[in-house]
């Protein structure tokens, strides 16, 4: 599962997923195989009482594949930081359930991202979510920093999948939460990489 | 490698797979919950970072402080004496 690319391919699958990603942003209805928006967060019931808290352009951003608080709750106060935090969708979920005290940083490889993420917090009162162009393989952030580490949807786009992980256990305290929604293989890929990356989309 | 023996190595423990939600990207793929926490069975220490660990104490132990270095090493001779270790 952990392949060894050259720096080019790696390269070519970021292009590629900053491509892709680049036309989900403007919204992702019809793109992917799985209900998104808000019908994707019904399906895998999201918090029906904090979804009616959020503004609909976040929920028709979401192209997550599963619910990270499906297994369990986020503490007031917590730390969490959302790897490929895509339209933001989860990380405002978070910052709900972490409340006032709590913070929550998104990042994500693809800049058109994180712009919609900003233009979504900004119809939001949160004062304590930030959204950052980064890739989740080198985060930029001091060991122990949070207390949860969620990501849906996106380890499974990673060629550095097990530097992804270090990373995120790095940053975690001890104690601390890692809460993935991903696809796993079920039968063999055999296409080549930007068939990989298109295989997210119909 | 599969996804769960990655999160071990990267240093989380009780790795486990939590249930499949139903949204499949492809038709080779599945989606899969995954959760772990970070310090349960996490990696031991190497023996150099224990030995390393020991020897910071050691020097922090021996530092001139109160006592000199020289007079910190003969009580702990005495000590060792009268508990009839090997000094
Ligand atoms: C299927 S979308 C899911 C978005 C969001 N988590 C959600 O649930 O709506 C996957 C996201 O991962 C991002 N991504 C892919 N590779 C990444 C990387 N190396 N670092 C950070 N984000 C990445 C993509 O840009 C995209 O926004």
């Amino acid at each position: 599962m952990e392949l060894l690319l050259a720096p080019e391919d790696k390269k070519k699958i970021e292009s590629g997923i900053r491509e892709k990603y680049a036309k989900v942003a403007a919204g992702p209805e019809g793109l992917f195989k799985y209900p998104t928006g808000r019908a994707g967060l019904e399906a895998l019931s999201y918090d029906p009482e904090i979804l009616k808290t959020l503004p609909s352009s976040v929920l028709d951003s979401f192209c997550g594949v599963g619910n990270p608080f499906s297994l369990g709750p986020l503490n007031p106060g917590d730390a969490v930081l959302d790897i490929g935090s895509g339209g933001g969708l989860d990380s405002l979920v978070a910052a709900r359930m972490v409340g006032p005290g709590g913070k929550v940083v998104g990042l994500d490889l693809s800049p058109e991202m994180v712009t919609r993420a900003n233009e979504n917090l900004r119809q939001t009162d949160f004062a304590n979510v930030v959204f950052q162009e980064f890739s989740g393989e080198d985060l930029l952030f001091e060991d122990g920093s949070f207390d949860v580490v969620l990501s849906n949807g996106v380890f499974n786009l990673i060629p550095g999948k097990g530097r992804m992980l270090q990373e995120a256990c790095r940053v975690l305290k001890p104690g601390g939460r890692l809460l993935i929604a991903d696809q796993i293989l079920t039968g063999t890929l055999t296409k080549s990489t930007p068939e990989r990356i298109d295989s997210w989309f119909r | 490698m599969d996804f769960l023996a990655l999160m071990k190595e990267a240093g989380f423990g009780g790795a486990e797979m939590a249930g499949d939600t139903g949204f499949n990207s492809s038709a080779v793929t599945k989606g899969t919950m995954f959760r772990a926490k970070k310090g349960i069975g996490e990696k031991a220490m190497s023996v150099e970072d224990g030995l390393k660990k020991y020897r910071e104490f050691f020097e922090m132990a021996y530092a001139d402080g109160a006592l000199d270095r020289k007079m910190k090493h003969l009580v702990a001779l005495g000590a060792s004496l009268g508990a009839g270790c090997e000094p």
